[in-house]
């Protein structure tokens, strides 16, 4: 034990000397998108959020400078904003929020996590609308906090003199697709398991900010097939990035097609709806029957063309979310980051390489016989749960007495 | 599928796995220190009044010629490795975050609306600024960079509607 304890401390004296490195953790690598909106806050002055639930992700933000792993940090944030008359640019500002302790499931309007002021779209000169992908790099000052349920989003001003949409801001998202949906706009259907997500497995809600103070609660819109938004919006951290893919066979949202990109080589969905709850046994009974495939990308750009492996279990780690140098002391590298949270003591290993932008794309082809047994422990709302948590090698730093690895957090697909 | 009982053959195997990648023949892995010089610095532009709330009439940006930059300003370093002077006043080192996009390099300088603003080639914008957070000033970067517009789900909607009068 005294050994597991100097091997920390020493990671922990040395480890602000390890590189900074920034990834996007993945959420949006596998994606189209649908719509444009403000998630029901049409005239309001609201914080639009998307909700990041530790029943999907846990550990996936850590602060590297946290050596009991229980901050998350968040460097910056990504998302897609459209001002519906380009010449008169609204504002609009970031926010991110804890869980309340009072209404699980839901952002705590008293103390938010941060909350900035009102920034400025770029000038244009059309009447027309405009979109902007915007990149918000957050200050030092938003410090880590303890992990948990957050919710992440836009905050959203309304126009002078007029209402939306006929000017106004709003943000790019896709939206679930019900099973009678006509609509041509690209939209995932979800596979079961969205049934037992909170909130009717609607992700996306919005908390009333007026004169820039949140006053809550918050407001979900019905999570109903065809009615469920998740927002565009990217995280980006010093952490390895992993998340959830799945391929599907839909037509209306290619995206979650096989079909490999430059971010995501194999292809796939790694939004929240088809990305966690893959449709393995065709449970909605499509035209075209489902069989989706189901996997996990690992995203680390501090390790292009280095070793990586990934583990699949059916559950948490038995001995609680632990730092990596802790569980496995031949890891202490200073530059070692992350949590072990999957079950290791029962976990599938699989091994691969990342490619030159240091990603490493895992697939699990399921036979019918897997897909039965699946259908069979399935029940409704409690789905069958698979676990991932991916780990990279950066050999770049040597090989001396300890590894350097990086830890991504982990994800859950509900089946 | 195989199970293992603890993580100990992991670490076993990630250990061969160690092994044969110093045996294993391979080219020349890419390197990430090695960054572009740094490019010609901006010049600081003296802090302009805070714009209004909402919306605002439209605007003709000015466009500035960048220049070397005096002592006192912060730095912006962009994904290139190369670092201009802090637009907005800000005398903080920003390290900008990207967009999911291939770095382009700045063309101009604009104020809008008294936000100074790098303008890139590919249209991107950049800059920082101290902006309240949590209620205290605090130096924050943004990169903008144009893309597609999508339709308003409520628009839709109602064009729907009008098309088929019985849906309600």
């Amino acid at each position: 034990m005294k050994t597991l304890l100097s091997l920390s401390l020493a990671a922990v004296c040395v480890g602000s000397l390890a590189a900074q490195s920034n990834n996007d953790v993945g959420f949006t690598r596998g994606w189209n998108t649908s719509y444009t909106t403000r998630a029901g806050a049409n005239n309001i002055e609201a914080d639009v959020l998307l909700h990041f639930d530790s029943r999907d992700y846990q550990d996936f933000i850590l602060d590297p400078a946290d050596p009991t792993g229980s901050n998350y940090l968040v460097k910056a944030i990504r998302f897609v904003i459209q001002d519906q008359i380009g010449n008169t640019p609204e504002m609009y500002s970031i926010a991110g929020y804890h869980e309340d302790p009072l209404n699980p499931e839901f952002p705590d309007a008293a103390a938010p996590w941060f909350r900035t002021g009102l920034v400025s779209l770029p000038a244009s000169t059309v009447t027309t609308p405009v979109a902007w992908n915007v990149t918000v790099t957050l200050p030092a000052t938003v410090m880590a906090a303890p992990k948990g349920d957050k919710w992440f989003g836009i905050g959203l001003s309304v126009p002078t003199g007029t209402t939306w949409p006929t000017d106004g801001v709003s943000v790019h998202a896709a939206y679930d697709r019900s099973l009678t949906s006509t609509v041509t706009v690209n939209s995932d259907v979800a596979g079961p398991g969205i049934a037992s997500a909170a909130n009717g497995g609607q992700y996306t809600c919005y908390m009333p900010t007026p004169g820039g103070v949140p006053t809550g609660p918050a407001t979900y819109p019905a999570g109903n097939p065809g009615s469920r938004i998740h927002l565009n919006l990217e995280l980006i951290a010093d952490v390895a990035g992993g998340v959830c893919v799945t391929q599907t066979n839909q037509t209306t949202y290619p995206a979650s097609n096989p079909v490999g990109t430059t971010t995501l080589p194999l292809g796939g969905t790694t939004n929240f709806f088809s990305g966690l709850h893959p449709d393995v046994y065709d449970a909605n009974l499509q035209p075209t029957p489902r069989a989706d495939d189901i996997g996990f990308v690992v995203s680390d750009n501090s390790s292009p063309i280095m070793p990586a492996f990934l583990m699949v279990a059916f559950g948490p780690s038995p001995i609680g979310s632990l730092p990596l140098n802790v569980i496995a002391p031949s890891t202490a590298h200073p530059g070692t980051k992350g949590n072990v949270c999957i079950d290791f003591t029962t976990a599938v290993t699989f091994f691969g390489l990342t490619d030159a932008a240091g990603v490493y794309q895992q697939m699990l082809t399921l036979s019918p016989s897997a897909r039965q047994i699946i259908q069979s422990l399935s029940l409704p709302n409690q789905p069958f749960d698979i676990w991932y948590q991916g780990f990279v090698l950066n050999l770049a730093s040597g090989t001396g007495p300890t590894l350097e690895v990086h830890a991504t957090g982990c994800g859950v697909q509900h089946l | 599928m195989t199970r293992s009982s603890s993580l100990l053959p992991g670490v076993v195997l990630l250990a061969a796995g160690v092994a044969a990648w110093l045996w294993w023949p391979r080219g020349d892995a890419p390197r990430l220190d090695d960054p572009a010089a740094p490019a010609p610095v901006a010049a600081h532009v003296p802090e302009a009044p805070a714009p209004a709330v909402g919306a605002v009439a439209p605007s003709q940006p000015v466009v500035e010629r960048p220049a070397a930059p005096t002592a006192k300003v912060g730095v912006m370093k962009f994904p290139d490795g190369s670092k201009v002077a802090a637009l907005n006043g800000v005398t903080a080192d920003v390290d900008l975050v990207w967009n999911d996009r291939p770095y382009s390099p700045i063309k101009e300088k604009i104020v809008d609306r008294g936000w100074e603003w790098y303008v890139h080639e590919d249209g991107s914008h950049s800059t920082v600024r101290m902006v309240e957070v949590n209620g205290v000033l605090a130096p924050i970067g943004l990169v903008a960079s144009p893309t597609e517009t999508l339709p308003v789900l409520d628009e839709l909607d109602e064009q729907l509607r009008q098309q088929l009068p019985q849906r309600r």
